[in-house]
């Protein structure tokens, strides 16, 4: 279990663009809740 | 800056000060509490003038217009001296604009910790719009001939428009921790690691969560899920100080053990410590549990008239001020120990062979830091110059905490 969240903490392999998708659809996740719980 | 360069932290270099008039000055606290003494000194002596003032022309019936070119005379004064010598100051703004352009700017240490202090700044923000907004107002007064119009309108405006409380104090309270945010995503992209990076964004957007909640939706204030999240919110960002941005606690697993399991990791107290005995660091966990709570309160945002006598509208209102300046003492002392554990990994980094013997600064000087935290204040007392050298040889087994426990396992 520890070894497998080790490798989930590091994406050093991942194409650079793959984890710019994945900080941009974070911060939208942030965004998408913070507008739901305003409306 | 005292306190760090007593106990050796080397505070210039860590947050890359070297071509600041700090940096470069031999007593650089002396040019920082001379700026703060003058500027507390004359916006008191403006402060008790303006006052004097009021009463003056209220009491004989005179035009008020002298009292209210005070404020607009104080804020330009603070304007211009913001800006003035634009050489000196350029460096400053340069490292604030880094800060909120955020994600646009490679994100150091410095970055980090500006971002983390303008987060606490948000009941000072505030005011201090306000502050711009009256300045405005009283420019556009001075020309219709009318500075009482001044007043009347500011307050008007202030308690009444909607612009303000659904846009400005909803940005001003948000926009600190969403740019921590940016910061934290742009490293985990940089450095291919989603540990410690993408949690410390998870805590800067569970607080985005819970106070653009209270914020939006002001009905969601007495629900119990709300109370919840906004404790366990708080919870994460006190962890997240004693285990990551102090690194005060450690987790730690057994070196030899090759399948360790969740059961074999411990929780141990930082052996290497710069600024004083261990009583002190446990006095500043608690007292931080209390203001991390406090801080938490602050963000809320301000009181209902029209809802009448509320717990939440006495707590906002007449502790809100007092937590609000308890928040900066906190911060400060945050500072401390956010330097502390920075000081403690650089070297590391720089000499990883050895175990971070600390005697290589030799004679550290240790700083006792006793902390008394009230909801009248704080204060700092500081002990020196004992001189007492750091034990030798004590080992540790983890430096940065969870990172280093994935490390390892």
């Amino acid at each position: 279990m520890i070894a497998a969240m080790n490798s989930w903490t590091c994406i050093e392999s991942w194409p650079s663009k793959l984890r710019l998708v994945e900080s941009i659809m974070f911060a939208f996740a942030v965004m998408a809740i913070v507008y739901v719980g305003a409306q | 800056m005292v306190v760090w360069r007593r106990a050796g932290i080397d505070f210039v270099h860590l947050l890359q000060l070297q071509h600041t008039s700090v940096g470069q000055s031999k007593s650089p606290a002396t040019i920082a509490i001379q700026s703060a003494t003058r500027n507390s000194l004359i916006f008191l002596v403006v402060f008790i003038i303006f006052n004097k003032s009021i009463h003056f022309a209220l009491r004989h019936g005179y035009s008020m217009t002298f009292a209210h070119s005070l404020p607009v005379l104080l804020t330009i004064y603070f304007l211009w001296s913001a800006f003035h010598p634009w050489k000196s100051r350029k460096v400053w703004w340069e490292m604030l604009a880094r800060v909120l352009m955020a994600p646009a700017c490679p994100v150091i240490f410095r970055d980090g910790f500006i971002g983390d202090i303008l987060t606490s700044l948000v009941r000072v923000l505030i005011p201090f719009a306000f502050s711009l907004l009256y300045l405005l107002l009283s420019v556009y007064a001075w020309v219709v001939n009318d500075l009482s119009w001044t007043v009347s309108m500011s307050d008007k405006w202030w308690t009444t428009n909607p612009i303000l409380h659904f846009v400005l104090i909803p940005f001003l309270t948000i926009y600190p921790l969403w740019i921590r945010l940016l910061q934290c995503l742009r490293r985990s992209v940089e450095s291919g690691h989603r540990w410690p990076h993408l949690a410390n964004a998870s805590k800067y957007a569970s607080a985005i969560i819970v106070i653009s909640l209270a914020t939006f939706r002001p009905e969601y204030r007495g629900n119990w899920l709300w109370v919840l999240a906004l404790v366990g919110a708080t919870l994460f960002q006190y962890s997240w100080d004693l285990t990551q941005d102090w690194g005060m606690l450690c987790f730690s697993v057994p070196e030899t053990k090759e399948n360790c399991s969740f059961a074999d990791v411990s929780l141990s107290f930082r052996a290497k410590r710069l600024l004083g005995p261990s009583w002190v660091y446990v006095s500043v966990m608690i007292t931080n549990l209390a203001l991390r709570f406090a801080w938490t309160l602050t963000l809320l945002p301000p009181p209902n008239e029209e809802d009448g006598l509320t717990v939440y509208n006495l707590v906002t209102k007449h502790v809100g001020p007092i937590l609000a300046a308890a928040e900066i003492v906190r911060r400060m002392v945050w500072g401390f120990f956010r330097l502390e554990f920075e000081q403690i990994e650089f070297l590391q980094r720089a000499n990883p062979a050895k175990d971070m013997d600390l005697l290589d600064i030799e004679m550290v000087s240790t700083v006792s830091i006793s902390l008394v935290a009230g909801l009248t204040g704080a204060f700092v007392r500081l002990q020196w110059p004992s001189i007492v050298p750091l034990p030798r040889g004590e080992q540790q087994t983890t430096w940065t905490g969870w990172a280093c426990f994935f490390h390892r396992a």
